[in-house]
């Protein structure tokens, strides 16, 4: 154990460091950024949204947790990207950090990039753009589904005024113009009666109407990207199926992309293509849908495989993957997954493993890869 | 991607954190982190508001010389001061005096004697008059009042008085109040219905008024001032109490709704535990929140009727009839120093309580976190 | 409200009894001046009479100003509420704007400055402002405002209002009012500050970014509107505070109101003007519950239909 002394001394160092960052970003904020500072290339032209080594960071009073911790994936055009991992694995982060909605100055993109092709061709840096470029990015080119449909409508605005707003701001459409609009997104999610639905405030709708409603919001300027953040969570089951067939319809009468955030294995296996899975902030695996489902490489996926409940095989007991989440403040200097693994070999030891190629779409990081490629 | 590469990045990271890893460190780790227990968390978030610290200052600051303050005082609350009345005998010598009480004999005396060399007078000096309204000197640091005593020391003796109200008005309220509405939240039902009917009534009448009767009722009834003051406390916190019974009341129903008290119930631990261990800790914040920021309203309340006159009255000192003197026109304009320190008094003080209640209040509430 | 009107009635009683029996009167001659006011009959008698006739709309006749109650209340109430009324749309007026800034800002310098001027405000006793703006202002300061009465002694005004007239009144109104907003603020800013951060960090405020509107339009349209629940559910209780709160800088400023005559009229132990004045306050306090309650319905639409 540290000692009084030293543990006072390290919070002190850290408030000291916390007000500087808070100060530095304080002083940014309200900076012009010139469009040149934010413009960039795609590596692929095919991808709609590149990410780079993307480190989030938030500044607490005990520490910094590294919410996400060089993250790199890709988004490609037209394709579903489920991120799965366990609670504050850091996924919400990631899809926050891609909308600059983190609560600032606390949670800011501390390193990294993330490309985003945009309508007009130019692809933008979300991490560099100023907050004006990011009002014209959001709800126009990536909306956002989030995870409460009972709180993330505004209560005292009627569903319409809520719909019609995006459109007000991101079109030029005429009032009676977007009403009509309005009418057709409600009707499109599945909901009948959209005129009577337009004056309705949202407290009158039950969840998963909440839920679709804010579906026909996200879509309503034909977006490129929708990140859904774990959209069904909150939804009994049967709605789930549905929304879930909702969006996937939506999602391909639009020919949008979809960053599908969720814990629910069952459900990534049904939408996605290809499967992000993070732990503690980083990514340890990824593949396509057939790769991970398949053939799990790291120990932590083989875990979760098997932790899903299994209809045909006879075990009564489900698996559950030994010891927690580490700290996320100091997060030790080897591989996260170390203290929890099975299959740990000396190697761990060493310092935290970058992610090796098992083939062309599927990437792991264990040091037990690395050991095999090296031979 | 390279490992290599991303354990650079790491290190580069944490050089900048100063926390820096190295292999042996990372094997304990888990001992390493920064731990804290939940009141250490609002002792560190409480000292981080600065308004809230300068207000424990103001306090503690504000104890010492009302409480210490007195004992290095060379006068006493009530003492009055003499001097020479040079207006009308233009030739004598400025003298001032100051008195004692002598046993001669079986007699009672009160000798007066000279305030700087101490030279007693043998006879009562015919030619004095009170010294009032007297400018500051080294004497008297802010001066004498319109009777003629200290006003420095009055000064700390209405703190005194001030605060030891504020406090014993808050105890009596919180004693009533707090059992009152705990009854009325953890009961319901009709107890719940008769104690909030009470409490409506008592927050309806108006304060000020009813004060202004029952003043004038003490005085009919030839209460002494110093009793008084005790019957204002206490008729104080009698009335007051109905804002904390409301209070605590809303925060026991809010408590009992709480899943973790289902949860209480449905382990079968006995009634009194489930009071003292769930419901009390989670509703003390609450209550010592309100404590603080009562303090300094009812030190403000009682300046108020102190100024209007019903409160503390002479010849005892309170900051609010001391502030009272403005009302003299000619201490209005010519003895700033007669009214401005026990106003600044009374607005420092309950501007501390204040400050720690609302420190303290940010404090408790995890939602704050930041 | 009428139990409450009995705990008020019994010391009201005694106390016009001590204050008559320390004039210099003869036994007959007081006797014979309680029978007209009533009061030679009990505490309960004298209470019941009292709640019959106010329940006929009679609250009887001032004792200091030999006037019905009800005419003096009327006469002096627009004074107590032009004054109360323009102080609170001020109060207002500061309150929201800064506290929506103050919300924006938590923790920045501009915040820790609002908060210690609530504060401030919050702990100045009204009588020492009230004392230090007259000082400031009076004559014996910078001489630019009157400090006391409701128009100027010395000029002779037509019966009619005259623009020189509502100058005069203005003048003189400006430091009262000056008192109320400076110790009201305070508790309005505070308040409008809590519940802006609640409504700034709600889920429906992240919804209204990720449409990617304005800030100035997140923070107007959809984190106020939510917060004007709150602030409306307190401004109709506010309403008798108005009326009661305002006794002491009345008093102090020599304002010909309500609140300074019931001052008056309890160091006097006017018995009828107290009551009828507490009546006031109660129906008042009854008119404030609907006024919130209609209120309610048109900021928040769940209440609407509930």
């Amino acid at each position: 154990m540290i000692s009084e002394k030293d543990r006072k001394e390290q919070l002190k160092a850290i408030k000291k460091e916390n007000a500087r960052r808070y100060r530095e970003y304080n002083r940014n904020k309200n900076k012009k950024v010139a469009e040149s500072t934010y413009l960039t290339e795609m590596k692929d032209d095919s991808n709609l949204l590149e990410i780079e080594d993307l480190h989030t960071c938030f500044y607490t009073d005990i520490g910094t947790v590294r919410a996400v911790d060089g993250v790199t994936f890709n988004i490609p055009k037209g394709k579903t990207v489920g991120v799965v991992g366990e609670s504050g694995c850091g996924k919400s982060v990631t899809s926050l950090s891609v909308m600059r909605l983190l609560q600032e100055p606390q949670g800011q993109i501390s390193f990294g990039s993330i490309r985003f092709n945009s309508k007009d061709g130019k692809p933008v840096d979300i991490a560099k753009a100023s907050i004006k470029a990011m009002e014209k990015i959001r709800s126009r080119e990536i909306s956002m589904i989030f995870q409460e449909p009972m709180t993330t409508l505004n209560p005292v605005l009627t569903i319409g005024k809520q719909i019609d707003e995006v459109l007000e701001l991101h079109t030029d459409l005429k009032k009676n113009e977007r009403y009509q609009k309005v009418c057709d997104l409600i009707s499109m999610v599945g909901i009948s009666n959209a005129d009577r639905i337009y004056k309705m405030y949202p407290h009158e709708l039950s969840g998963g109407m909440r839920q679709r409603i804010v579906i026909a919001m996200s879509l309503a300027c034909d977006p490129q990207l929708i990140i859904a953040d774990e959209p069904t969570t909150a939804l009994d089951v049967t709605i789930q199926a549905q929304i879930l067939e909702l969006m996937r319809d939506l999602k391909d009468k639009i020919s949008a992309s979809i960053m599908l955030i969720t814990h629910d294995l069952g459900v990534v296996a049904e939408m996605a293509d290809i499967v992000v899975v993070m732990y503690a902030g980083r990514i340890i695996e990824l593949g396509t849908t057939r790769d991970i489902f398949k053939d799990p490489r790291h120990p932590y996926t083989i875990g979760l495989m098997k932790s899903r409940p299994n209809m045909i095989g006879e075990d009564e007991k489900l698996y559950s993957i030994p010891g927690n989440v580490p700290n996320p403040i100091n997060l030790p200097n080897h591989c996260y997954f170390k203290n929890r693994c099975e299959s740990c070999i000396g190697k761990c030891n060493n310092p935290y493993p970058g992610l090796v190629s098992i083939s062309d779409t599927h990437k792991v990081a264990c040091w037990r890869f690395i050991e095999e490629e090296a031979k | 991607m390279d490992y290599k590469e991303d354990d650079e990045l790491l290190k580069k990271e944490n050089a900048a954190e100063e926390f820096v890893y190295d292999e042996e460190a990372a094997e304990d780790y888990e001992a390493n982190q920064v731990f804290m227990t939940p009141g250490q968390m609002v002792f560190r978030r409480f000292m981080r508001n600065r308004l809230a610290v300068v207000g424990i200052c103001a306090i503690v600051f504000m104890f010492l010389f009302c409480f210490v303050g007195p004992f290095f005082s060379p006068y006493s609350e009530t003492e009055l001061f003499y001097k020479t009345d040079i207006d009308e005998h233009p030739d004598a010598e400025l003298i001032y005096y100051r008195t004692k009480a002598v046993q001669r004999g079986d007699m009672k005396f009160t000798v007066y004697y000279d305030m700087h060399t101490g030279e007693e007078c043998d006879t009562v000096p015919t030619n004095i008059i009170l010294d009032t309204r007297a400018k500051p000197s080294k004497d008297h640091i802010l001066g004498t009042t319109e009777m003629g005593q200290d006003m420095f020391t009055r000064l700390m003796y209405g703190g005194r008085i001030s605060l030891m109200l504020g406090f014993v008005v808050v105890f009596v309220e919180l004693l009533i109040g707090v059992t009152m509405g705990g009854i009325a939240g953890y009961y319901g039902g009709k107890v719940d219905m008769i104690i909030m009917r009470m409490v409506e009534i008592f927050q309806s009448i108006p304060f000020i008024p009813l004060m202004l009767i029952i003043s004038s009722l003490l005085i009919s009834f030839k209460v002494s001032p110093r009793d008084k003051i005790y019957y204002t406390m206490f008729i104080m916190g009698v009335i007051y109490w109905a804002g904390v019974a409301r209070m605590v009341r809303g925060s026991v129903l809010s408590v009992r709704e709480q899943e973790y008290m289902q949860a209480a119930e449905a382990t079968g631990i006995r009634t009194s535990r489930k009071i003292f261990k769930h419901m009390i800790p989670n509703i003390m914040p609450i209550i010592i929140v309100m404590a603080t920021m009562d303090l300094g309203g009812v030190i403000l309340m009682e300046s108020t009727m102190s100024y209007l006159g019903i409160g503390v009255g002479a010849p005892y000192a309170s900051w609010g009839n001391m502030v009272s003197s403005v009302n003299n026109a000619i201490v209005m304009r010519n003895c700033p120093y007669l009214w401005i320190p026990p106003g600044i008094c009374i607005l420092i003080t309950v501007m501390a309580f204040n400050f720690i209640g609302d420190g303290l209040r940010d404090a408790f509430d995890p939602k704050m976190k930041r | 409200m009428m139990l409450y009107a009995l705990v008020r009635s019994m010391p009201a009683d005694y106390v016009s009894l001590s204050t008559s029996s320390s004039q210099k009167i003869t036994e007959e001659m007081r006797d014979n001046l309680r029978k007209i006011y009533g009061l030679d009959k009990g505490i309960i008698e004298g209470y019941f009479d009292w709640l019959w006739s106010a329940l006929h709309g009679d609250l009887g006749v001032s004792l200091t100003r030999n006037r019905p109650v009800a005419e003096v209340i009327a006469e002096y109430a627009p004074v107590t509420f032009t004054v109360a009324l323009i102080a609170l749309i001020l109060e207002l007026l500061i309150a929201i704007p800064l506290g929506i800034a103050a919300a924006r800002r938590q923790y920045s310098k501009f915040d820790y400055a609002i908060t210690a001027f609530v504060f401030i405000g919050i702990s100045m006793p009204i009588f020492f402002l009230a004392a230090l703006l007259k000082k400031c202002f009076g004559p014996y300061g910078f001489s630019l405002l009157p400090i006391s009465g409701m128009l100027t002694a010395r000029v002779n005004y037509p019966d009619g209002m005259t623009f020189a007239k509502l100058m005069d009144y203005a003048q003189h109104l400006v430091l009262p009012i000056t008192c109320f907003v400076v110790t009201g603020v305070g508790g309005y800013l505070r308040y409008v500050r809590t519940n802006m951060l609640d409504a700034l960090s709600a889920d429906y405020v992240r919804t209204a970014r990720a449409k990617g509107l304005p800030e100035s339009t997140v923070v107007y349209r959809h984190a106020f509107r939510n917060t004007l629940i709150p602030i409306v559910t307190i401004l109709g209780g506010s309403l008798p505070g108005l009326f009661s709160g305002a006794a002491v800088t009345e008093g102090i400023f020599a304002l010909e109101g309500l609140g300074n005559i019931a001052l008056k009229a309890s160091y006097m132990a006017d018995i009828p003007y107290l009551m009828g004045f507490n009546m006031f306050l109660v129906v008042l306090t009854v008119i404030g519950y609907l006024i919130t309650d209609i209120l309610y319905a048109v900021v928040d639409p769940r209440v609407r239909l509930g």
